[in-house]
C-alpha cells in the first residue's frame, strides 16, 4: 500500500511506520506542506505478509483521499462527545419510563 | 475469528477532527481500502456521526466532505451497513443491562455496535475505553489504540 504523510506525523509514529514497511510492504512517503521529501521503502521483499494485488481505480482514489480529507477542529474529545451524547439518551428513556 | 471489524464512530471522529489516534484510525480505514480486512456498522454509525458534525458545525462544506466520503465507502461495500436484527439486539439489551451503579452501565449504542461484533464473530474497535472495561467479559471488543495488535492478528 502507498500512502503519504506529513512530517509531525512520521516523527510521531516512527516505530509504527517502520514496522509497516519491514512486515506489509507499504510505501509512505513524507511530505511537508504537501511537498514530497522522502520515501520509507521497504530494505528486502522477503518479509512481506502477503503479496499486494493492486487496487482497482476506485479503491485507489479512495485510498488517495482518505490523506487528504480536511483535518476538522473541536475544542472537546469527539470521544467524550459521542460518550455524552450517548449517555444523554440512557437518561432521557430512564426518564421516560419513570 | 474472521477478518470482519465493527468500527465504532469515534473511530471515524478521531480521524476526522485529528485526534492522538488519527494515524491509527486511518491506517484501518485504508487494510478496509485495501480488502485486507472487511468493516461493518450498525446503521446508526452515520446518524451518530452526523450527530457529533450537527453539534460542533463549523464549516458544511468539510463537513459535507467527510459525509460524503463515509458514503462512498458504502457504495464500494467497504463499509457494510446493517440494519441489527432481533439476535443484534437482544445481544445488545443484555450487554447493555451489565455493569451496577458504581462502574456504570454500558451505553445501548455502544452495545449494538458490540453486539453486531459478536454475532458476526467480528471485533468492535472502540476508542471509548471505558465501554471495553465494563464489558471486557464478553469479548470480540478492543481498544483503537490496540488495533496494530488486533490486525495482525486476523490477517
Amino acid at each position: 500500500m502507498q500512502r503519504t504523510i506529513d512530517v509531525t506525523t512520521a516523527r510521531r509514529q516512527f516505530g509504527t511506520l517502520l514496522d509497516e514497511v519491514f512486515y506489509k510492504g507499504d510505501v509512505i512517503t513524507i511530505e511537508r506542506k504537501g511537498k514530497p521529501l522522502a520515501r520509507l521503502v521497504p530494505a528486502t521483499t522477503e518479509n512481506h505478509y502477503q503479496t499486494k494485488t493492486p487496487l482497482d481505480s476506485e479503491r485507489q482514489r479512495l485510498l488517495d483521499q482518505l490523506n487528504s480529507l480536511p483535518t476538522l477542529s473541536m475544542n472537546e474529545d469527539p470521544t467524550e462527545v459521542l460518550r455524552h451524547i450517548r449517555s444523554q439518551k440512557r437518561i432521557r428513556a430512564m426518564k421516560d419510563h419513570e | 475469528m474472521n477478518n470482519l471489524i465493527v468500527p465504532d464512530a469515534n473511530v471515524f471522529l478521531e480521524m476526522i477532527y485529528g485526534r492522538s489516534l488519527q494515524e491509527t484510525a486511518r491506517q484501518l480505514i485504508s487494510h478496509a481500502i485495501a480488502s485486507e480486512i472487511q468493516l461493518i456498522a450498525p446503521s446508526l454509525l452515520l446518524d451518530e456521526i452526523t450527530e457529533v458534525f450537527c453539534g460542533n458545525l463549523d464549516d458544511l462544506q468539510e463537513v459535507q466532505n467527510h459525509l460524503s466520503y463515509l458514503e462512498q465507502l458504502v457504495n464500494e461495500k467497504i463499509l457494510l451497513i446493517v440494519v441489527p436484527s432481533l439476535a443484534i439486539r437482544i445481544k445488545a439489551l443484555e450487554i447493555a443491562r451489565t455493569g451496577n451503579p458504581k462502574s456504570g452501565y454500558p451505553e445501548l449504542s455502544n452495545s449494538l455496535y458490540h453486539a453486531l461484533a459478536i454475532v458476526n464473530d467480528a471485533i468492535f474497535v472502540t476508542n471509548d475505553s471505558k465501554h471495553v472495561a465494563k464489558v471486557n467479559k464478553f469479548g470480540h471488543v478492543e481498544k483503537l489504540a490496540d488495533y496494530q495488535k488486533v490486525f495482525e492478528r486476523i490477517v
